[in-house]
């Protein structure tokens, strides 16, 4: 037996080690302290460093005394609509519970949770300099997870859903910060869509993409009209503030490569005729 | 989806609100578990962990004052508690930073942040199952210590490229680092990093550079996915080790720094701080994560008495000898009456006391050392060894002191940081040339009884260079080439009178030594794969 043989020692099938015909050599001790000597240097890999600093000035820096105040107004709402779902959901007549009134107390609190998430994580954001733990996810997977817990929701309201993800696509991200957009835009495309919603994510020139389409009438012109910088102006008037929205774009620009930035958009051209989002990762 | 299968799984639910463990023992019973066992903080959980083989462990992060979820899965993993298919998710009430950079060993299987239903909980349950199983062959394969197969294995699963095909290359680059196969560690890496720069592979590439000792293409590429991905702190814990190879003391700090201030809550790195900060001659940075070392101490169980003991050191230095007292005494009330603690404490007390000039109380912390060596010898640093040898020197107890120093150069006659510091433990006593001789001495006895047994084993004498490498092993269990020898020595001897299952022990203890030592070691590396050879086909053909 010799050294160079237990390379082959993976191999399936089973061989005998026979009584050695040739003798295991034996290392003298100059031998051995010769393999402590630095082995050969071979050529370095130096990826490309980009020089983010110059290609992007960064996100906008957060007026988070303008974040609160927009957010305890929605949240406001929120719950102004939970504490009234509450008081009608038993029938003052029949007692019996209206299966609407739940299905509305569930779709609030849901956006109040969501909203008070966004709002820690904003906060995490601008004070902290928290930063993206990114890593790499099957993106299928990461879309089946948003829907399973949204699924409740869509199904109380009688809303069908389809993904078109290839099985063997992969993005490079901070899955509980991208959880959080695709959860967001479910919530809100609820209150567009008709009765269909499609999640399709797909690779691009090198970028992720993921889109959200429904079949309803398409965002409001005042929406599509504040993107990307909701917040210059706020429109406390329509009840909401487009925190989401806020928490999706900042979600998207913390994702870089190289030096590009991932960015948001929201349009009324989707393949289901109502309005589509897309976030686009590189 | 199917979870009808839920019910052959056992599980282990851990918070400390019974409210939720309540909650997620009914979430599991609806997906169709059956055996549920629940525990309420960490000393119950490993309890629970000791008595029953789990498949699934859902573990809240935060245990209310005792241990958390990530130092009770380090001491799981460390106590090597749980089955390699067991799945180990930590639940988050929130992702901080901190909870998910804190894992600095052992990393969950995965996260789950609260609130989920019943559904999303099944589903990522399911596919953590599922993933483990199809690495368990794999797993398998390395705990035999069959590594040439784990990697054949890897090849096999990686050719169907199933989801998660990085996964497996990321497996397969640490065996082939392992077993010290570079060429083709590096080869997968850069086939990886060809198609995006992700920061485990770049971190591969440099810790290849690092350990065929060319440091400065390993700075290149750690400080290139430090800048590319600075919250992978993994890149930052090998630019310091790099920096500090190449002498450059004060950057690795600086780097070891900023990774802190990252994830303040990783117990190993706050260590390696507090000792650069030390010998930086950074007092103030010593102080502080020897301090926060201690108190992660309390839960982890990577809690060590130099903690302690180089607190004590360093507020010493800085002057406040009560304070450093106080340090010695927590140690020995932390640790109870573990002798090595003791030990330690003692000899910390005693080299403090030494150097503020009050020798009488400096002896009787010494004595308490001198009492203990016996029964902790065994399982020191040398450099305690080496610390104790030389307050041996200092006190006039010279023979003592000769002996221990000659037993540390017998063991590591052929490190050159270790030899030095026993010539400057032997000078600072003023016995320098009587030390390099008694250096040279001990080594010249390792290389005599060395070489006698290889010309033994060369003359054919088997029986005669067994017993002789047998017994140098015992006498000098952690020095490398003395363990080599007898292992190859105990190799050739089963290949010509047959399989020992002694001398197959023997040879398993001899190899781990040297691997837990040094993996990349060229010599351990040949030999392993040679008893990999001759024992896992009996394995499995018994």
């Amino acid at each position: 037996m010799s050294v160079e043989d237990s390379n082959n020692a993976t191999e399936g099938r089973v061989e005998r080690v026979e009584p050695a015909d040739e003798e295991l050599q034996l290392l003298e001790l100059d031998e051995m302290l010769s393999n402590f000597d630095a082995t050969a240097t071979p050529e370095p890999v130096t990826p490309p460093v980009a020089d983010l600093a110059a290609a992007d000035p960064g996100p906008e820096p957060l007026n988070f005394a303008m974040v609160i105040a927009s957010s305890i107004h929605e949240m406001k709402n929120s719950i102004g609509m939970v504490v009234s779902s509450i008081d009608e959901l038993v029938d003052p007549v029949d007692g019996r519970c209206h299966p609407e009134q739940l299905t509305q107390l569930r779709y609030e609190s849901r956006r109040l949770s969501d909203k008070l998430i966004q709002l820690l994580t904003l906060y995490r954001i601008g004070d902290t300099g928290y930063q993206v733990a990114p890593n790499e996810y099957h993106v299928a997977e990461m879309i089946e997870e948003a829907y399973l817990g949204d699924q409740p929701l869509l199904a109380a309201r009688g809303i069908s859903m389809t993904i078109d993800c290839a099985d063997d696509l992969f993005g490079f991200f901070d899955r509980e910060l991208m959880l959080g957009v695709l959860h967001n835009i479910i919530t809100n495309t609820l209150r567009y869509t008709r009765d269909h919603i499609l999640i399709s994510a797909r690779r691009i020139d090198g970028w992720l993409q993921i889109t959200i389409d429904d079949n309803g009438d398409g965002f409001p012109p005042a929406m599509l009209e504040s993107m990307p910088k909701q917040y210059r102006r706020i429109n406390f008037g329509n009840g909401r503030t487009g925190l989401g929205l806020y928490f999706c774009s900042v979600v998207a620009q913390l994702h870089r490569h190289h030096n590009r930035r991932g960015n948001i958009t929201l349009t009324n051209d989707g393949v289901l005729g109502g309005g589509r989002f897309t976030i686009c990762l590189p | 989806m199917a979870i009808a299968n839920f019910k052959a799984f056992r599980f282990l639910v851990i918070d400390d609100f019974a409210n939720m463990r309540t909650m997620m023992k009914s979430m599991l019973q609806s997906l169709g578990a059956e055996h549920i066992d629940q525990a309420g903080n960490g000393r119950d959980a490993i309890d629970r962990i000791l008595h029953t083989s789990y498949d699934v462990i859902l573990c809240d992060y935060n245990l209310g004052d005792s241990q958390n979820g990530q130092q009770l899965l380090e001491e799981a993993k460390h106590r090597k508690l749980l089955r390699h298919t067991t799945v180990f998710v930590m639940i988050t009430a929130e992702n901080t930073q901190e909870m998910v950079m804190g894992a600095m060993e052992y990393r969950p299987d995965d996260y789950l942040t609260k609130p989920f239903n019943k559904d999303l909980l099944g589903h990522r349950v399911k596919r953590l199952i599922m993933r483990k199983m199809s690495l368990s062959r794999i797993d398998e394969a390395v705990e035999r210590g069959e590594y040439t197969q784990a990697i054949a294995i890897c090849d096999e699963l990686i050719a169907a490229r199933p989801r998660n095909l990085n996964e497996l290359r990321a497996i397969k680059v640490d065996l082939c680092i392992n077993f010290g196969n570079y060429d083709e560690a590096r080869q997968v890496a850069e086939a990886v990093l060809a198609e995006r720069n992700l920061p485990w592979a770049m971190v591969a590439v440099g810790r290849i550079n690092y350990l065929q000792q060319n440091y400065d293409a390993a700075y290149r590429q750690f400080a290139a996915t430090v800048e590319q991905h600075p919250t992978f702190t993994e890149a930052y814990d090998w630019l310091a080790r790099t920096l500090d190879k190449l002498d450059r003391t004060h950057e690795a700090q600086q780097v070891l720094e900023q990774a802190v201030e990252l994830s303040p809550n990783a117990i190993l790195r706050q260590e390696r701080l507090a000792e650069l900060a030390r010998r930086n001659d950074d007092l103030t940075t010593a102080e502080r994560s020897y301090r926060k070392a201690v108190s992660l101490g309390r839960h982890s169980v990577y809690r060590k008495p130099e903690h302690y003991t180089g607190l004590a050191k360093t507020q010493a230095e800085r002057g406040s000898v009560r304070d450093a007292m106080k340090t010695l005494k927590s140690l020995r009330q932390g640790y109870g009456g573990d002798p090595q603690a003791k030990f330690e404490g003692a000899l910390a007390e005693g080299s403090i006391l030494t150097s503020m000039g009050r020798a009488e109380s400096a002896q009787k912390a010494f004595k308490v050392a001198d009492e203990l060596y016996n029964r902790v010898a065994d399982h020191l640093a040398p450099q305690t060894a080496m610390a104790f040898a030389a307050s041996c020197l200092q006190r006039g107890d010279t023979e003592r002191g000769k002996q221990l120093l000659q037993e540390v150069v017998r063991n590591y006659h052929e490190e050159p940081a270790i030899l030095s510091a026993a010539q400057q433990a032997f000078a600072d006593a003023g016995m320098a040339d009587e030390g390099s001789q008694l250096i040279a001495t001990a080594r010249g006895e390792v290389l005599k009884l060395n070489n006698q047994g290889v010309l033994l084993a060369k003359k054919g004498q088997l029986d005669a260079a067994l017993k002789l490498f047998e017994k140098a092993a015992a006498r000098m269990s952690r020095n490398v080439v003395v363990n080599l020898n007898a292992a190859q020595v105990m190799l050739v001897f089963m290949q010509k009178r047959g399989v020992d299952e002694h001398y197959r022990f023997q040879v398993r203890q001899y190899l781990q030594r040297v691997g837990s030592a040094d993996p990349s070691n060229i010599t351990y590396q040949k030999l392993l794969s040679i008893y990999e050879k001759m024992f896992a086909r009996r394995g499995r053909n018994p």
